[in-house]
């Protein structure tokens, strides 16, 4: 298996954090590439009610990259935001890859998700991308909350300290903001 | 829409949205009065809010998509069936597909023929290392021999390095899916349970840890119509975890991972580093739990509830709720958990408390040295269980034995009892009777006493024995009298019934005699 050796994760976290632009350069092909072998890792597995959602894969590239060595809540928080980014990145990526080969008459639909679930769907997927995107550009800040919270799987209060955020302005900016991309995504998906 | 904008309207709009329908127009009224724009985008976003799904981005994005996800990252493997493996092996179709590699159920051609379940380990699971250590495991799986466990038929590397195992091939249901699908009894279910302790045992004995008991481990077969556990992947684990020295099993390997709820505290504690059987005795009391509750201990109907960490804080942490209080806690389920064991809810509590809580949380402590010392301890306390004889994991209590007691030998101790409560009236009776007498006797000797008291008075009355109080002439009645009336306070004073009895007596006698 592939040793991650834990240090420079840290490392290029610490100097992301100290205004080191490159370290997150080469930082996010690590986190990415783990993300992706863990969800490869997990998806293939036996038991599909096994299978561990987007939320917990961040968590366990976490653990993993990581580890059990000490790290400042900073650090943590940080990893959390970027592994909540590539997550999305890599879930809107597959859906694109999927509709397209669609098109080609040459995919399956998996039935097991044909339940009415929210943003259960590839195009529901691709519709909150949008939306989202659209979101950051009036609120940027908010945009990055809901991809903590919904991406990555991260508890209100801690992303309320990671944005250095009030409890009240966070469940306002949670509640506003699922409004907002729900009507957006509605309004997208008319035509 | 510019920033400032928006911040106005989440204001208005997280507000309006706390406040009953009704009540919004007014509030609108008051706080929009000059910007009808302003009100025109919450109140459309109030509409959006109405016909919000509750779920909406509060569920994370679905585990079921992946399936096709991964198969966009990799199809790196390229088996397909009616290759041939090794040599000796032919592809009939892959199995499944784990962390750890793919398993293929597979034709052996030579030296017998058979059908074979065929466990590759995937490139990039193993190094140089593993396949040493692999190596050397090999030959303790091959020697296991139990009825309960698959066959480890044989093991080897291909000759680019990739390791493999043979295996029996058991086409059989993971032990919970069997046991919901029969709608068996909690009895039925029990059997076989103790059946697969018994085989853990048996591995246990020859030193092979499992390491990943978990139901997908633990199927079931049906022989000749009886249900028999078979449990699979034995030692695999241990044989393909590369254990690096001062690196616990948990860093190194996301081998676990897919199912942490089966795993025992100390695996998933980077401080330790002995892994002994007690942690697979854990997880089956994980297994026990979930064949009797239907739901794994810290698990909810919605699988992965948690983020992985949590779980494994929990599981580090915090303590389960016993079996039967996670039944009876959960309304929504617990009809359909009874059902698939031919039960009502309320009874499956009923059954489950006491004796199967103690048993299954005993499995389960987190410190090892307080849990069964072996699988067959708890096997055997299971069995305790059904037999009706008290269970190790409760603390004694003679109550409790003598319950126990009372169940196995129900016609022997019905008979003592109803010896003991004819005795016990018996005795009743008896003792009301002797009551009866000597209340009688009680009084019987009261009026002798009382009659002969009167006596010795009335004697007294006329004795005067002092010299000098005769006269030598004739005593008079008021004398004696008078005497008497003295006499009395001391004489009578043991007896104040009969004394005030006598005063009255010697009362109307003076006034008789005009004295």
């Amino acid at each position: 298996m592939p040793d991650y050796a834990s240090e420079p994760v840290t490392e290029l976290l610490q100097n992301w954090k100290q205004g080191d632009e490159k370290a997150l350069q080469d930082l996010l092909p690590l986190v990415y590439n783990e993300l992706r072998r863990l969800a490869h890792y997990h998806l293939q597995s036996e038991r599909p009610d096994h299978t561990l959602q987007s939320t917990a894969l961040v968590h366990e590239a976490y653990v993993r990259m990581i580890g059990q060595q000490p790290v400042q809540f900073e650090n943590r928080a940080h990893f959390m935001a970027i592994a909540s980014r590539l997550m999305r990145q890599i879930l809107v990526d597959y859906a694109r890859e999927r509709r397209a080969g669609k098109r080609d008459g040459g995919c399956r639909i998996g039935l097991e998700f044909a339940e009415a679930l929210p943003v259960s769907g590839d195009s529901e997927l691709l519709a909150l991308d949008d939306a989202l995107e659209q979101l950051s550009r009036i609120d940027e800040r908010q945009a990055k909350f809901v991809e903590m919270k919904f991406f990555g799987g991260l508890a209100a209060p801690d992303i309320s300290k990671i944005l250095g955020l009030s409890r009240i302005t966070v469940d306002r900016d949670w509640a506003t903001a699922r409004v907002w991309l729900h009507r957006q995504m509605s309004r997208t998906a008319l035509p | 829409m510019t920033g400032e904008n928006w911040e106005r309207v989440k204001e208005i709009l997280h507000r309006a949205m706390q406040l009953a329908p009704q009540e919004r127009n007014e509030f609108l009224d008051g706080t929009c009065t000059s910007n009808p724009a302003l009100r025109e985008e919450v109140e459309s976003l109030l509409l959006a809010d109405d016909g919000l799904h509750p779920g909406f981005l509060i569920s994370p994005p679905m585990a079921g998509k992946w399936d096709s996800v991964a198969n966009g990252i990799d199809n790196a493997g390229g088996l397909a069936a009616g290759q041939i493996f090794a040599q000796r092996f032919q592809l009939v179709r892959k199995l499944g597909e784990g962390g750890m590699g793919q398993v293929w159920l597979a034709e052996q051609t030579s030296p017998v023929k058979r059908q074979v379940a065929l466990k590759l380990i995937k490139a990039g699971m193993y190094d140089e290392s593993v396949v040493q250590r692999f190596q050397s495991e090999r030959q303790s799986l091959v020697i296991m021999d139990h009825p309960a466990i698959a066959k480890v038929f044989d093991a080897g590397t291909t000759p680019q390095g990739q390791p493999y195992f043979v295996m029996e091939y058991v086409p059989g249901l993971p032990i919970t899916e069997y046991c919901d699908q029969k709608k068996l009894k909690i009895p039925d279910r029990l059997e076989l349970f103790i059946h697969a302790c018994e085989a853990v045992q048996h591995a246990h004995q020859k030193a092979i840890i499992h390491r990943d008991l978990k139901p997908a481990n633990i199927l079931v077969v049906e022989v000749d119509g009886t249900p028999t556990p078979r449990i699979i992947d034995f030692g695999l684990a241990k044989a393909i975890v590369q254990q690096a020295s001062g690196e616990s099993q948990f860093t190194q390997m996301g081998l676990f991972m897919g199912t942490p709820g089966y795993m025992s505290p100390e695996q998933a504690d980077p401080n330790v580093r002995d892994i002994d059987t007690r942690a697979d005795v854990y997880s089956l009391g994980v297994v026990l739990y979930v064949l009797l509750a239907g739901l794994q201990p810290f698990g909810t109907k919605q699988q992965q509830e948690f983020p992985l960490d949590e779980l494994l804080r929990k599981l580090r942490v915090e303590e389960p709720p016993a079996p039967s209080t996670k039944v009876g806690g959960n309304r929504l389920n617990s009809a359909e958990t009874a059902e698939a064991r031919s039960t009502e809810p309320r009874q499956l509590v009923k059954i489950l408390r006491g004796d199967l809580d103690w048993i299954t949380m005993k499995a389960l402590e987190k410190d090892r040295g307080r849990r069964y010392g072996t699988a067959s301890d708890l096997a055997a306390d299971v069995r305790h269980y059904l037999n009706h004889e008290p269970v190790v994991a409760r603390p004694a209590s003679a109550g409790y034995q003598l319950r126990k007691y009372a169940r196995r030998h129900r016609a022997a101790v019905a008979v003592a009892a109803g010896l003991v409560l004819l005795l016990a009236a018996f005795s009743v009776l008896q003792a009301f009777q002797l009551r009866g007498i000597t209340r009688e006797r009680d009084r019987a000797n009261r009026e002798r006493d009382r009659a002969t008291r009167v006596t010795d008075f009335m004697t007294g009355m006329f004795k005067v024995s002092d010299p000098s109080q005769a006269r030598g002439n004739g005593v008079t009645a008021r004398e004696i009298l008078d005497k008497a009336s003295n006499d009395m306070g001391a004489g009578l004073a043991k007896d104040p019934e009969v004394q005030s009895q006598m005063m009255q007596v010697m009362a109307s006698t003076y006034q008789n005699l005009g004295l």
